[in-house]
């Protein structure tokens, strides 16, 4: 998709989006939600995720950690607010950090997102009102309750035992816990504080619901596989290294 | 004899720094200690070693103390480990200090200052909308 003068757009992308200037359908009702994206070397699918986001979202913040490619600039010129780790630390690390970046701007909500497209906004509109109507301090989102859309099987096989081995260690129970779409109000995201850097921080998000028993529900969400996703996505063995780093660290306690 | 003097040694070093470090992980530097006191003491006394051995159900005297060993150096290797993930956890801190006093903020060009990575070049600073020609709108 090369452009050939600033204003061409591609026929795919629609018009050609400047930084904030991009229109916000309706600015007020989410005025006061933030959206985290961690992403990391994801200059693929950023530029259309935060496209995606940005009509109803006028606050996004992406969280480059420690990309050599071009995946700060491309979120920026989308439209997102960039904070760049200056190196890799984990998505857990990004999380966290923008997370504080939002509530430090005074966010009422904070969602986290996914930067390879496996997200789709319409479930976050959905967790949202959940939040809203419900008075509820967490709504995470569920594949199981959803769809999980090219999921392969050994791949949901890892994630169901995903789900037993935090419900034993947590006491909490969930139908998927390992999911990236989540939203917490402002106190709920208060009350995070991961210190898990990489793939652990998902325990550990229901491990801090667990502890201050944070009125949470789950909602069905669509998570779409796609071959790029998937390349990227991370790979099955990676659950023993979640497991062993959940387990130390409960021993540093 | 030689081999003695250098088990002695090497163990008085273990326990000097086990000692300068009781006040950062005292359990673990406790252990140490004793573990390499008793180890110079068996060094030079290897039948009490034997008599010990079997009082625990072990053969030989120099097989207590290889055992012996081995815990100590779990001890080490777990203590070395908690070290790593606390001063992971201040590098962490010092990178997000650093990602948030740089917010790039879309509506504000230039910002307040940009990060630059060794060998990038500074079009993250140009904030401004001017996509270069050529530049990917994906």
């Amino acid at each position: 998709m090369r452009q050939s003068s600033e204003g061409a757009h591609a026929v795919t992308d629609g018009p050609a989006p400047h930084p904030g200037r991009d229109p916000v359908r309706d600015p007020a009702r989410n005025a006061g939600v933030w959206i985290v994206i961690a992403a990391y070397e994801e200059q693929g699918a950023i530029g259309a995720v935060v496209r995606g986001l940005r009509p109803d979202h006028p606050n996004i913040v992406v969280v480059d950690d420690g990309s050599r490619d071009a995946t700060a600039r491309r979120a920026l010129l989308a439209g997102a607010t960039v904070l760049r780790h200056p190196v890799n630390l984990g998505q857990g690390a990004a999380l966290q950090t923008g997370i504080a970046h939002a509530l430090a701007q005074g966010a009422q909500a904070v969602a986290t997102f996914d930067a390879d497209g496996q997200h789709d906004p319409a479930d976050l509109e959905r967790m949202l009102g959940m939040l809203r109507d419900g008075g509820l301090d967490v709504v995470l989102g569920s594949r199981f309750l959803g769809r999980a859309v090219g999921i392969g099987r050994l791949r949901r096989l890892v994630l169901r035992l995903a789900v037993l081995f935090t419900t034993l260690t947590t006491g909490v129970r969930l139908t998927d816990a390992h999911n990236g779409l989540r939203v917490f109000s402002r106190e709920g995201a208060r009350r995070l504080a991961i210190r898990h850097n990489r793939m652990g921080h998902a325990s550990e998000i229901v491990e801090t619901i667990g502890r201050h028993r944070l009125r949470f529900a789950e909602a069905p969400v669509t998570i779409t596989y796609t071959d790029y996703s998937r390349a990227k996505g991370q790979k099955l063995s990676n659950a023993f290294n979640i497991v062993g780093e959940i387990i130390m660290g409960k021993i540093r306690k | 004899m030689i081999i003695k003097l250098l088990l002695t040694a090497n163990f008085a070093l273990i326990w000097l720094y086990a000692f300068t470090q009781r006040r950062r992980v005292h359990f673990v530097t406790s252990v140490m200690s004793l573990l390499a006191a008793a180890a110079i003491y068996l060094v030079w006394r290897p039948d009490d070693a034997t008599e010990l051995a079997g009082l625990v159900g072990v053969g030989r005297g120099t097989d207590l103390l290889l055992y012996c060993w081995v815990v100590l150096s779990l001890g080490v290797a777990l203590s070395l480990h908690i070290k790593l993930e606390q001063q992971n956890e201040l590098i962490t801190e010092l990178a997000r200090q650093f990602a948030l006093a740089g917010a790039l903020d879309p509506e504000a060009p230039g910002g307040r200052f940009t990060l630059r990575l060794p060998g990038e070049a500074p079009e993250l600073a140009r904030a401004d909308g001017h996509v270069q020609p050529g530049e990917d709108q994906r």
